[in-house]
């Protein structure tokens, strides 16, 4: 889990928030403080689908499914 | 019907003690449908009739998809009731726009066509969004199909947010269809003061403003460019004021039964960037378009421009929907173009700022006027006036003055946009009390008060009503 963590916190600091060299802890809100906002969500799941092979549907792009890196990776690992 | 309105007024009594003195549920969601029904057949029976039709319509559609386990047939489902309600919306709405525009490339040809005599039915861009929201719902498992035609039917009619929404999804309404009605002195409390508020915003700010807006847009070119900036700052107090204030009426009806609606507005003037003020004005439309329009096109994004794109998309068509005129599809494609270049130029620098730096406060005010710009073609009767307008805010040589006698509007824009900005930094709410607190009916009646003596003679229509 720690290696999907880096990935995708490398991932959104760098393309995201266009700050690489900003370190996203693993439990950081990150829908739900603005950081990540609706435009970035497809982003961050397009990469998700490229990378891990886990589709995360439309419906998924919200904080309730996932509001932290840590919980992103989780669903992750359920899906693969 | 009017929520203003002594009609208004003899239904939701009647309905509100119906509902409370009898407690059975069947007869209780018969007495939302029919008052749904009365609430709009009294614009216009005739298309009461229309709106059932197509709700029949629709929930057997979704409840054919719902019950279809083959894929293919559920996504026929879905596309036969998408393509229905953009036809209804379509013929309604666009027929005359489509032909009109058509008209000017093909009439240098020797070419016309004839428009039709339409009448837009009242609130037919909220129905068609909340039908076709509940069917891509329904295929998309993220709702329960409701248990009857008469829980579709009070869903899609409910008459607080029938004609100007917020648009609802079924999840946040169904389960409280299902739980009941809630009539008690709590709720009857709260909605009571939820709905003064919005009477206060509509009544007292925005008709007040209304009058020297609708004179400025009436003869922009007698007047200092000065007052044409006071006025479209001014506008952009009253439609908030106005839709708001709509808005909170709906709520504090809706709350009087039991209801919750969808927040609608959350000070949408302190917003530090375009991004953030579509975070904050007409949620409910905006969380639509995003749901429904904006992640499916990103998922087939164009290999040039690539979001960029879509955002544009998105955006003329959130205009398109407004209203049939090119008017608003600038006043989308103004926003459209605003986003873009926020996400190009300044990136994650969007982020909010704390409301105790000044930095904030200037980016808001910034943003304040940006939006105020996109105001004019959304309030200018022809393309013309949009015109004239943006010539006169860009300072042509006019002789300076400003027209002081506009008090409304001059003190409407430094209260709509500061007490907004005051409240973010000081975390101000508009007080709703509880029921047993002893203020609670002085605040009530001071605040009746000001709607009786500050309400000018002529009221205006809601902006909105017109979507």
């Amino acid at each position: 889990m720690e290696e999907i963590i880096t990935q995708l916190s490398n991932f959104i600091a760098a393309k995201i928030l266009k700050q690489p060299h900003r370190v996203i802890s693993a439990t950081e809100p990150l829908i739900s403080s603005g950081l990540i906002d609706s435009f970035s969500l497809m982003d961050v799941s397009l990469f998700v689908e490229d990378t891990f092979g886990v589709r995360i549907e439309d419906t998924e792009l919200n904080a309730d499914t996932f509001d932290s890196l840590e919980a992103l990776a989780k669903l992750i690992m359920a899906r693969q | 019907m009017n929520f203003v309105s002594i009609e208004f007024a003899v239904l939701f009594t009647i309905t509100v003690g119906l509902l409370f003195l009898v407690k059975n549920p069947l007869f209780n969601k018969i007495t939302l449908l029919v008052a749904s029904c009365l609430f709009y057949a009294w614009w216009d029976w005739r298309f009461l009739f229309l709106f059932l039709g197509f709700t029949v319509l629709n929930y057997y559609m979704a409840k054919s998809m719902s019950a279809a386990t083959d894929t293919r047939k559920r996504q026929g489902w879905l596309w036969s009731s998408v393509a229905l309600n953009l036809v209804f919306l379509g013929f309604f709405k666009y027929f005359n726009f489509f032909v009109d525009s058509l008209n000017a490339l093909i009439t240098p040809l020797g070419w016309q066509l004839g428009t039709l005599n339409i009448i837009l039915p009242l609130g037919i861009s909220f129905y068609t969004f909340v039908t076709i929201g509940y069917a891509v719902d329904i295929y998309r498992d993220t709702s329960r199909p409701a248990k009857s035609l008469l829980d579709y039917a009070i869903f899609i009619l409910f008459f607080p947010r029938l004609v100007a929404g917020p648009i609802m999804r079924a999840r946040e309404f169904l389960p409280q269809l299902e739980r009941g009605v809630e009539i008690n002195f709590s709720n009857l409390t709260e909605g009571v003061q939820i709905f003064l508020r919005g009477l206060l915003k509509k009544m007292v700010i925005a008709d007040n403003v209304s009058i020297m807006v609708n004179q400025i847009y009436q003869s922009p070119s007698v007047l200092s460019s000065s007052t044409v900036w006071l006025g479209i700052f001014a506008y952009s107090a009253q439609i908030l004021c106005d839709f708001s204030g709509y808005t909170d009426m709906a709520h504090g009806v809706a709350k009087i039964l039991g209801f919750k609606l969808p927040r609608n507005f959350d000070l949408p003037y302190t917003s530090q960037s375009v991004t953030e003020f579509w975070k904050r004005w007409h949620i409910s439309l905006s969380s639509w378009f995003r749901d429904y329009v904006f992640f499916p096109l990103e998922r087939k994004r164009f290999k040039w421009g690539g979001q960029s794109v879509n955002v544009l998309i998105v955006f003329a068509l959130t205009g398109l929907w407004h209203g049939a005129s090119w008017n608003f599809v600038l006043w989308g494609g103004l926003h459209g173009i605003y986003l873009v270049l926020e996400r190009l130029l300044l990136g994650k620098r969007t982020a909010e700022g704390p409301w105790t730096s000044p930095l904030t406060w200037f980016r808001a005010l910034f943003v304040f006027v940006l939006v105020s710009i996109t105001w004019v073609p959304f309030r200018s009767p022809n393309w013309d006036t949009t015109l004239l307008i943006f010539q006169k805010l860009v300072f042509l040589p006019t002789p300076y003055s400003f027209d002081w006698y506009y008090v409304w509007g001059t003190l409407s824009v430094p209260l709509i946009i500061f007490g907004g900005m005051l409240a973010r930094r000081f975390k101000w709410e508009w007080p709703i009390l509880a029921p047993n607190d002893p203020r609670a009916p002085a605040f009530v009646l001071f605040q009746a008060l000001i709607v009786f003596f500050f309400t000018p003679l002529n009221t205006s229509p809601f902006i909105y009503f017109q979507f």
